[in-house]
């Protein structure tokens, strides 16, 4: 099966590097995030990867072939970005035809139906929908084309909660059906911390974290208890953040716990969730909660 | 894959430029004939239509290249966003074109022969004009290949635009012209000043065009190397273009 | 069937305890099917993957089993397998950690006997 690489792939643009020196890989049929904050560089890479835009250094190949001017590759991956690319006249049913004409077949049996689900009028003009509708309208040509790779930039953008909810049903549904991979770049983690097994996190135009979700939060930790007990157990350790809270105090870890240390009756170790151990990793902020 | 691929966007892209085509046609006659002809019959009393005076060949060129022109950018958002490459693009557009000049080929010939046009005016070929098959042919061809110079150069300025953003194309379109101009005027004005031996110049035009100084007569073969050459740049200046085209940010 | 996702429990497990819990208390009964690894993910948004592997857990605990190309079904006798391998488990699950905590406040074992009789005279079952 098909695999995609990404080769130390660098982006400028003037003096300001965007991405650096970006590598990972992406298996088949698996359910991918990447996480990153605004600016981290995540549209850059999902717009190198499907050649919108070229990489100032690097490649993006699949099974070696580079994936530049390729057909056959990018006949097998489907973006779906924040920006609008159909033109604005055309209509939603159009937009269907165009995907089927460009990719060589569509689901229009499965894109009616979630048209009908989400309800959006085939016969609408793509410019005259709202923000949400125009992402409906994408994540439904991003199901049906038949493609191995599908890349979601911001796939809820202006979608309300019950909208969210079934995108995420019919996304698992669509996955279930026919496996394949997709890559989920968003800002709402919580929402797909539970779908997403592996996670990419994008922090300044580096990848700081390429793992798999359960193992991330495994390995991901808050130590809480008296200040001083705190501090001496995480001595040492890949301290990410704290909190303090009067003599309270957290430190959050990400990384192995040193089995030789003895705990302390007084502490307690539990694992954080994937949305907080991304906040103190991309901000490496400090957060003081006074009295 | 990529060759059934191409012919099913070329067929698309043809499709759409012939619909944009009929609609030019409906707005070039609602201007040139409806309404002059109204304006007539409410104040003379007669229809004064004359044929002579419509130019559907001369708006069917312009159209050709006026569409080649326009387009290239929105036709990059939607192809890269359906996973086409830019050369499968660019060769879908260029077969597009190939179609279009030829439905313009044959406006412009019902229209000579409508309005009683020998084909042979177009042509300049003293010696080739004995009103032979082959005159005919070559004719035709020429015509063709004038139709697709039009079209080429437009697809190369509209894919150099496509490659700026609002800022860049506006620039260029406002300063373009003037640039022009300002070089021009002072061209002429040195070329007036100046002493210059044309002698140069004109045989190279003969050459061009194929005039033979012993028989007077053009030889169309050299004019015919001399349009390939331009759509073959054309072309390629176009692809050159295309292959540089990016996802702007505006 | 409620998942804590901030539990430090990996997800898996959970999903594996939810269905055993639905088994024992009935809501799956024996012989029957239980919903399929799609239902459970998209109804609660967890990559089939990890369903799937809380699944061959219930089926390494031998209260689940595969039938081919239909599904999993609840194995003839769970009910009482979990009884069983619970019935196992309490003394490490809850005994040990009653008279730990026990000791740190300093109750008797005497005390603890009798808070544990209190319990019972004051159960609701």
């Amino acid at each position: 099966m098909a695999q995609i690489k990404i080769d130390h792939v660098t982006r400028k643009f003037g003096k300001n590097e965007v991405l650096k020196d970006i590598s990972f890989e992406l298996e088949p049929n698996k359910i991918y995030g990447l996480l990153g904050r605004n600016g981290a560089g995540k549209s850059t890479l999902l717009n190198i990867m499907t050649t919108r835009i070229f990489a100032s250094s690097g490649k993006v190949t699949m099974d070696q072939q580079s994936v530049v001017e390729n057909d056959d590759i990018l006949a097998d991956m489907f973006l779906m970005s924040e920006v609008d690319l159909y033109p604005e006249r055309m209509r939603v049913e159009k937009i269907f035809k165009q995907a089927e004409l460009c990719y060589g077949s569509f689901d229009y049996k499965k894109a009616y139906k979630l048209a009908e689900e989400f309800g959006v009028k085939l016969t609408a003009r793509f410019g005259g929908l709202s923000t949400g509708y125009h992402s409906i309208v994408k994540l439904i040509v991003a199901l049906c084309v038949p493609v191995n790779f599908v890349f979601f930039d911001e796939p809820v953008l202006g979608l309300d909660a019950n909208h969210r909810e079934l995108f995420y049903q019919e996304l698992l549904q669509s996955y279930e059906e026919r496996p394949r991979t997709f890559v989920i770049s968003t800002h709402l983690i919580e929402e797909i911390a539970q779908i997403v097994e592996h996670v990419f996190i994008l922090d300044q135009g580096k990848i700081v974290i390429d793992d798999e979700t359960q193992a991330i939060i495994d390995r991901s930790y808050a130590i809480t208890g008296p200040k001083k007990a705190v501090s001496d157990y995480s001595v040492g350790l890949n301290v990410i953040g704290h909190q303090t809270l009067g003599g309270l105090r957290t430190d959050y870890i990400y990384g192995d716990l040193d089995d030789e240390r003895v705990i302390p009756d007084t502490i307690k170790i539990e694992h954080v969730d994937l949305q907080k151990l991304f906040v103190y990793l991309t901000e490496g902020s400090v957060n003081y909660v006074k009295e | 894959m990529l060759k059934s691929k191409s012919n099913r966007l070329a067929l698309y892209d043809f499709n759409r430029s012939l619909i944009r085509l009929v609609w030019t046609f409906v707005w070039f006659v609602g201007i040139t004939i409806v309404i002059p002809v109204l304006f007539s019959i409410t104040f003379n009393g007669s229809t004064g239509f004359k044929l002579n005076s419509t130019g559907f060949a001369f708006v069917a060129g312009l159209y050709l290249f006026i569409d080649a022109l326009m387009f290239n950018y929105d036709n990059f958002k939607w192809t890269i966003q359906n996973g086409i490459s830019r050369r499968t693009a660019w060769w879908a557009r260029i077969k597009g074109i190939l179609l279009l000049a030829l439905v313009v080929l044959v406006i412009d010939m019902i229209e000579m022969f409508v309005k009683g046009q020998k084909i042979t005016v177009h042509s300049v070929f003293v010696g080739y004009q004995n009103e032979t098959v082959g005159t005919y042919l070559i004719a035709i061809v020429q015509l063709y290949m004038g139709l697709l110079m039009l079209a080429l150069a437009g697809l190369v300025v509209g894919c150099f635009l496509a490659l700026l953003n609002k800022r860049g194309k506006a620039i260029v379109i406002i300063g373009f012209p003037v640039v022009l101009i300002v070089a021009v005027t002072n061209l002429a004005r040195a070329l007036v000043h100046a002493n210059i031996d044309w002698t140069g110049i004109v045989n190279f035009s003969k050459i061009m065009f194929g005039y033979s100084d012993s028989t007077g007569n053009f030889n169309p073969v050299n004019s015919s190397i001399v349009m390939l050459v331009w759509i073959l740049v054309c072309g390629g200046l176009s692809y050159w273009f295309s292959q540089k085209l990016r996802l702007r940010r505006d | 069937m409620e998942f804590n996702f901030n539990s430090t429990e990996p997800l898996y497990q959970q999903v594996a305890e939810q269905l055993e819990e639905a088994i024992f208390t009935g809501s799956f009964t024996e012989d029957k099917q239980i919903p399929s690894t799609t239902e459970i993910s998209k109804q609660f948004h967890i990559n089939p993957a990890t369903v799937l592997k809380g699944m061959n857990l219930l089926v390494a605990k031998e209260l689940i089993e595969k039938r081919r190309g239909i599904g999993m079904f609840v194995k003839v006798g769970a009910v009482a397998t979990i009884e069983q391998q619970r019935k196992e488990s309490f003394y490490a699950d809850y005994i040990l950690n009653v008279v730990t905590e026990a000791q740190k406040l300093g109750l008797t074992e005497e005390k603890l006997v009798q808070l544990i009789e209190r319990g019972y005279q004051n159960g609701t079952n």
